[in-house]
């Protein structure tokens, strides 16, 4: 217990906590790493979707997507491979 | 859950997957790629889904899967795999060009594609630690220490206080009558 009450320096913290497992942060930190993550995080739900994608996604809307994933029962001879 | 059910799941967790790919691939071409095959695979598999199971975790694990089998691939090409997600996460769009945000995601592409992965699943997506270790194929504790190592990673990079002061945890800790 004595180690986690010195002083701390940037490098020795770091070498430190690469050896714990159990490393923490503080839940101030923890809750500003988490507002961080989820404000990126959000950014990247709302990149605009493109045609491709938009495309396959109206097909699993009206149902009918699963005609083109539909690898379970191929034709005849004709498999996928 | 009827197959109805499933596909309005599937509907509703594109925005997250995509998300999640891009985390993953670092790149958007990629990870459209990426929910593309998810999509396809498990509506092709949607008699494996086990109802009342976690459809968003099923799908989750599907897009991980077919994103490490295509890495594997890769990196026996590319040498330096991490080194260059590093640079594709941190040339994404910029959102807002928020100063505080561009600097965290420069950190978050610094982290090992284990830490971060793990971070994303529990941190932003909002799994918990039980589902993100399924999700990643490993345990529990593996994924509990990959979260606390990046989020200690992250606080020494960006400068955040109070990290390995773990005073205030310890007097939380105490008041929640776990210590």
């Amino acid at each position: 217990m004595d180690e986690i009450t010195k002083p701390r320096r940037a490098g020795t913290a770091l070498r430190r906590r690469g050896r714990n497992p159990d490393a923490m942060v503080t839940p101030t930190v923890q809750a500003k790493i988490g507002e961080a993550l989820r404000d990126l995080y959000d950014g990247m739900k709302a990149e605009p979707i493109p045609d491709r994608l938009s495309a396959l996604l109206r097909q699993l809307e009206q149902g009918d997507a699963s005609a083109q994933a539909g690898h379970e029962t191929p034709p005849e001879g004709r498999g996928p491979e | 859950m009827t197959e109805l059910e499933i596909r309005e799941g599937i509907l509703c967790a594109v925005p997250s997957l995509r998300a999640f790919a891009i985390s993953l691939t670092g790149s958007l071409d990629q990870a459209d790629d990426l929910v593309q095959e998810t999509i396809l695979r498990a509506l092709s598999n949607l008699d494996r889904f086990q109802p009342g199971t976690n459809l968003q975790a099923w799908l989750f694990t599907i897009l991980r899967n077919q994103f490490h089998t295509a890495y594997r691939k890769r990196r026996r090409e590319v040498e330096d795999a991490d080194g260059l997600f590093a640079a594709r996460l941190s040339t994404l769009p910029e959102q807002g060009g928020r100063l505080d945000l561009e600097d965290f995601r420069a950190a978050l592409a610094q982290l090992s594609p284990e830490q971060r992965e793990a971070l994303i699943l529990v941190g932003a997506e909002g799994f918990s630690y039980e589902e993100a270790a399924e999700i990643c194929n490993t345990k529990l504790g593996t994924i509990k220490s990959r979260v606390g190592r990046a989020r200690a990673r992250l606080a020494e990079r960006l400068g955040y206080e109070g990290v390995g002061d773990i005073g205030p945890d310890r007097v939380v800790q105490a008041a929640l009558g776990r210590a």
